[in-house]
């Protein structure tokens, strides 16, 4: 391979392992956000369990549903942790390398990113999903605190509080499903080397016969 | 969890390795395989032509063959060309 092509190469694979680990640590902090979000409702649910004057199934629902979104942060941040730990030693050798990258030094990573990817395939699908069914639920929340700040207003009072509410989750949930479609095009990216390098598997079986 | 690497990728990672002669024990650790593994393919390798074994002292070592380097170089070509060609992920 000449020099420019092993450049190029050795740029692609910098870039895409950046924008990974760029995704990785978005993901995880957002994880760590939603935890963060589930435990403090719950906290002021059980606050309010305490001081009363609110029903005690209404706010033992509202614990549990607290309690399932919290679930949900913490199992996004051990996805995004298992998946973050496959790249970042990868990546840690590539930064330590020193200009210009051999071609076979090169070729030795692609074939641990591969391997890496093929291990993770259904972490990063299961990210996904969770990715995507959080970022719905959000965004059905923010929906609900809307309908709520509307019947708030309707009935006199002051909608601020609902509003607010509706802000954060309509935000977290638009977060959660763009989080969702990086990562679908990252699976695009990584399933098409794969299918390539199947097919290329013949060339390899051809060129161990022809030798 | 072991990496999944498929035959020919390991193949290229045993021949690269031993282009300068390795003993057995180095092949299967830095290809981080277990012995009875590590065993079947260097014998594949040995009998399609592509290590020879060498003998340094008391030590059996593998080293691989010119034949090799048509393989390491279809291999390396082809693999590289994986992030040429396909649009790769950008955020």
């Amino acid at each position: 391979m000449k020099g420019d092509n092993l450049q190029e190469t050795s740029q692609n694979f910098a870039s895409e392992l950046r924008s990974f680990f760029a995704l990785c640590i978005l993901n995880l902090v957002f994880g760590a956000l939603i935890l963060a979000f589930g435990v403090q409702y719950i906290v002021t649910s059980v606050l309010a369990l305490v001081q009363g004057g609110t029903s005690f199934g209404f706010v033992i629902t509202q614990i549990l549903a607290w309690g399932a979104i919290a679930f949900l942060g913490l199992r996004w941040i051990v996805s995004s942790a298992e998946v973050m730990s496959g790249v970042t030693d990868i990546q840690e050798e590539f930064t330590a390398l020193e200009e210009p990258v051999s071609g076979e030094i090169l070729t030795g990573l692609i074939v641990r990113m591969m391997a890496r990817y093929r291990e993770h395939r259904k972490a990063i699908r299961l990210m996904t999903l969770v990715c995507t069914l959080g970022g719905a639920l959000f965004l059905a929340l923010g929906v609900w605190n809307l309908v709520q700040a509307g019947l708030t207003l309707g009935s006199g009072g002051s909608p601020y509080l609902s509003l607010l509410a509706a802000g954060i989750n309509l935000t977290i949930g638009m977060v959660s499903l763009l989080l969702s479609s990086w990562f679908r095009r990252y699976s695009r990216a990584w399933d098409l080397r794969l299918a390539e390098a199947s097919r290329s598997e013949e060339a390899l079986r051809h060129a161990m016969e022809q030798g | 969890m072991a990496e999944r690497r498929t035959p020919y990728e390991i193949y290229w990672e045993m021949l690269v390795f031993c282009r300068t002669p390795r003993s057995f024990t180095s092949i299967i650790n830095r290809c981080n395989l277990n012995s009875k593994t590590g065993q079947e393919y260097l014998e594949f390798l040995s009998g399609k032509g592509y290590l020879s074994r060498v003998q340094e002292g008391e030590k059996t070592g593998y080293v691989s063959t010119p034949k090799a380097a048509d393989y390491i170089d279809t291999f390396t070509r082809l693999y590289q060309s994986l992030f040429d060609t396909i649009p790769g992920f950008r955020l």
